[in-house]
């Protein structure tokens, strides 16, 4: 649920211009060791 | 079946996935729902569309909740360590301060807290305000910039509130980061579970969309992969059952343990109305408690998904939480298995002929 239609201005984020901002296309898919074995738990009960 | 759930729940509201760094839950859930699915893919901004074909092609119902969880990201390192963030999705400067949480950097995840100047030294004019969130920072102990710059720290790393989940001792109701949508996301994945080994006179299209928390931005373009007949939206809402909600703030309140509660009215829609009491006659058919809800702000991807085209007839269908968009909510099991009960129930009755009776609204 979004907090406030009303006052969107609020949320979403300024636009940041710096050449040293990640982009969602080199989003690093970071998984801690935890997660890998949930990840392959999940594979093998459900594939 | 309740360890299942909790099970769900544990990985997918521990799983990091802020809007727009979705990648991580994003692929949680595809391994969670191809083995359930005909068909998987996503829309060209990362949005997750399952689709179960069953005994007939129409009508084609969307079931969306949204991946998303609020978070931060990092904006800047000042010279002495510290990080500068920028908010992604609703946050309220007064559930920050002293939080911990956990940097993605493209290595390791890096734990810090938020840090703002101590009472101590404040002025008494600032002492009688909230600390404002440009004027925090999150602290992961260094002493420099180039201390901070050498864990592998950087402008635009996503940032996600460090919070395991837990049972609490009454065994049914659990507290979480994230349950904002990650509730809506496991109530989708144990329907998939269900329909997976049975019959329903409908296609499924199970949508886990993205940015929800930053502007419904998931919905406005996954509803174009699917053009759906009928949407049913999965989604949280704020439970009104905490001291000091009055009537005024709350006309409908919200419990947890009451039943999955149904949308009357928020900032982003009012319920195609045949179809919101096709799933009360449901709920009722099939003895599963419920509440209604009408909330003045707010709103969830249905604001979008029933704007599509000509219209897409609506319904949001969700779970009470306290303390949504904060490190820690609390939801309750019952809430959440009867929510996936009722989502079962319409998914088994929705055919050609309840969809024909829903458009016919002359």
């Amino acid at each position: 649920m979004i907090q406030s239609t009303s006052h969107r201005q609020n949320i979403l984020p300024p636009a940041i211009g710096s050449s040293t901002l990640a982009t969602v296309e080199n989003e690093p898919d970071v998984f801690s060791e935890q997660e890998m074995h949930i990840l392959e738990v999940v594979k093998d009960k459900y594939a | 079946m309740k360890e299942h759930s909790l099970e769900i729940l544990k990985i997918l509201t521990e799983t990091p996935g802020v809007s727009g760094f979705e990648s991580p839950i994003r692929k949680v859930l595809a391994n969670y729902l191809s083995p359930l699915s005909s068909e998987i893919k996503t829309d060209k901004l990362g949005s997750l569309v399952a689709i179960k074909e069953g005994t007939s092609v129409g009508p084609k119902i969307m079931l969306a909740s949204h991946m998303d969880e609020v978070g931060f990201m990092v904006t800047q390192i000042t010279g002495e360590g510290f990080i500068k963030f920028q908010a992604l999705g609703g946050w309220w400067n007064q559930v920050l301060l002293d939080q911990r949480l956990e940097i993605l950097t493209s290595g390791d995840r890096v734990i810090g807290v938020i840090g703002a100047k101590a009472p101590h030294i404040l002025t008494s004019e600032e002492l009688r305000q909230p600390v404002k969130m440009k004027s925090m920072f999150i602290d992961v102990g260094s002493t420099s910039k180039e201390e901070t710059e050498k864990i592998g720290i950087k402008p635009g790393d996503p940032v996600v509130p460090y919070s395991p989940f837990m049972l609490c001792k009454n065994s049914k109701t659990f507290m979480a980061k994230a349950l904002d949508d990650r509730a809506g996301c496991a109530m989708l994945v144990e329907l998939f579970q269900r329909i997976s080994r049975g019959e329903h006179p409908n296609t499924v299209y199970g949508v886990m969309t993205v940015q929800e928390e930053v502007g419904l931005r998931g919905a406005n373009t996954s509803v174009d992969v699917v053009k759906p007949d009928l949407a049913l939206v999965v989604d949280v809402t704020v439970a009104t059952d905490t001291p000091g909600i009055s009537d005024n703030e709350a006309p409908t309140k919200t419990y947890l343990g009451k039943g999955p509660v149904i949308g009357f009215y928020d900032a982003s829609m009012i319920p195609h109305i045949p179809f919101r009491d096709l799933v009360i006659k449901t709920a009722q058919e099939n003895n599963i408690p419920f509440q209604v809800e009408v909330m003045a702000g707010g709103g969830t991807d249905a604001g979008k998904i029933h704007l599509f085209r000509e219209g897409v007839p609506s319904v949001v269908i969700g779970i009470p939480v306290r303390y949504i968009h904060d490190h820690v909510g609390l939801a309750h099991l019952d809430d959440y298995q009867h929510a996936v009960e009722l989502l079962f129930a319409l998914v088994k009755k929705i055919n050609t002929e309840t969809l024909r009776e829903l458009e016919d609204i002359l």
